[in-house]
């Protein structure tokens, strides 16, 4: 709790880090039980890592038409508009991809294991525009051989919808972040939601980096920093760029962008580190506000990012 | 003429007055019972709380029309055409936070 009236709390879910602010103190209770419910459901709708989750089966009936239930084919539809407002850089269809790379198992199992050998990489070939979805019959088919992955969009939109739904519910400004995806909704405190920009989600608040205050819309930070694995060929990262089915081979080490949604943000961001040198056209062509760090540290900016923050 | 048949027909009338006499007295008590019974059921049904006749809409099921199953049109694919603009930004800008905000979230990698 912090003594201004807003109130937090953090807890581990979907394999990531959720943190719930409200500015009404007195609704975090509530906020962050309607969150937990919230992402117990989406775990179970689109996990990869779990068998009984929706997506899990439906990658597993990959090559024919089954039912699927208005969640998941909302969930895919966002994914698959995200494929074509990127350019096909931010591809719903990397699932494979990502467990040949090695990430086939929870990341903490990832961490654990010793070592991986990457296997071939496959372009996916815009096989996502393969991807139907058909709402009169209530069915979703993934063409044969096709291993969704719904990471670049699910939570990034999940932190849009809850923060909409807990301020609606709640009667307060709100803040959902979620592995450092963030939402706001409702009235903000004073001066916006302050958000410090790290290379990693999870580093204590008061880590170097700058902080931004946020008013209204998403920011979110895509890396590959974090998220990285040994593997024979050298360390691998869960960002796959489509065009060689391979962790993206990319100067940027992390790419924060704040944008009208946080899966807008999500989206620009993950598709500019997977885009690589062109990440700044790429960019400033989608009008977004976004910090780029280099990987030797080295930061640019796009838009009406703060740049005096880097000072504070 | 003799005495004794002018006796009997005196009596015969006097019997026949006396038959017309219970008639008309029969009469008038089955009428005053009639009338006796109406006043007691109005009086009762005026006495009771009055009884509404409530019509009960009749409720039947919306029939939903019979579709009529056309062949299924080929699953069209979620494509470029469908698919939403690429993500633009109208919201404003985040600003530099004050120096001594404290921070209620990180955005970093995961």
């Amino acid at each position: 709790m912090s003594p201004d009236g807003i109130g937090t709390a953090t807890f581990t879910a979907i394999g990531t880090t959720a943190t719930v602010a409200v500015a009404r103190r007195e609704a975090l209770p509530e906020a962050r039980r309607l969150l937990g419910e919230r992402l117990d459901r989406l775990d179970r709708l689109c996990s990869r890592f779990r068998d009984d989750s929706e997506l899990s089966r439906a990658n597993a009936q990959a090559g024919r038409e089954r039912a699927a239930s208005p969640a998941l084919r909302a969930a895919v539809a966002d994914a698959l508009a995200a494929a074509a407002g990127s350019d096909g850089l931010v591809d719903p269809t990397v699932g494979r991809a990502l467990r040949d790379a090695g990430y086939d198992r929870t990341f903490t199992l990832v961490r654990e294991r010793a070592s991986w050998t990457l296997r071939p990489g496959r372009p996916t070939g815009s096989r996502w525009s393969d991807v139907a979805i058909d709402d009169d019959r209530g069915t979703l088919t993934i063409p044969d051989g096709v291993e969704l992955d719904l990471g670049a969009t699910a939570k990034a939109k999940e932190a849009d919808d809850a923060a909409r739904e807990l301020a609606a519910v709640l009667g307060s400004g709100v803040l959902v972040s979620l592995g450092g995806d963030v939402a706001v909704a409702g009235t903000p405190p004073r001066g916006g939601w302050c958000v410090r920009i790290s290379d990693d989600h999870a580093a204590p608040h008061d880590v170097a980096g700058p902080l931004v205050a946020v008013a209204a819309g998403g920011l979110a930070t895509s890396g590959t920093a974090v998220r990285r694995w040994p593997t024979a060929d050298g360390e691998a990262h869960h960002l796959i760029d489509p065009r060689t089915g391979r962790p993206a081979a990319t100067p940027w080490r992390t790419v924060s962008v704040a944008a009208a949604s946080c899966l807008s943000a999500n989206v620009a961001a993950t598709g500019a580190i997977v885009c690589g040198e062109g990440a700044i056209e790429w960019l400033e062509a989608r009008r977004v506000h976004a910090r780029l760090v280099t990987r030797n540290g080295a930061v640019r900016f796009v838009g009406d990012w703060p740049q005096a923050a880097e000072a504070a | 003429m003799s005495q004794g048949s002018a006796q009997l027909r005196a009596a015969i009338a006097a019997r026949d007055a006396a038959v017309a006499r219970v008639r008309r007295s029969t009469a008038v008590v089955a009428a005053g019972c009639v009338a006796l019974g109406g006043t007691f059921a109005a009086l009762a049904s005026a006495s009771t709380h009055t009884h509404h006749i409530v019509k009960i809409p009749v409720r039947t099921a919306r029939r939903a029309p019979r579709r009529i199953v056309a062949p299924a049109p080929p699953l069209v694919a979620v494509s470029q055409a469908a698919a939403a603009p690429a993500p633009q930004s109208s919201a404003p800008a985040p600003v530099a936070a004050p120096p001594a905000a404290p921070p209620v979230a990180v955005s970093g990698g995961s």
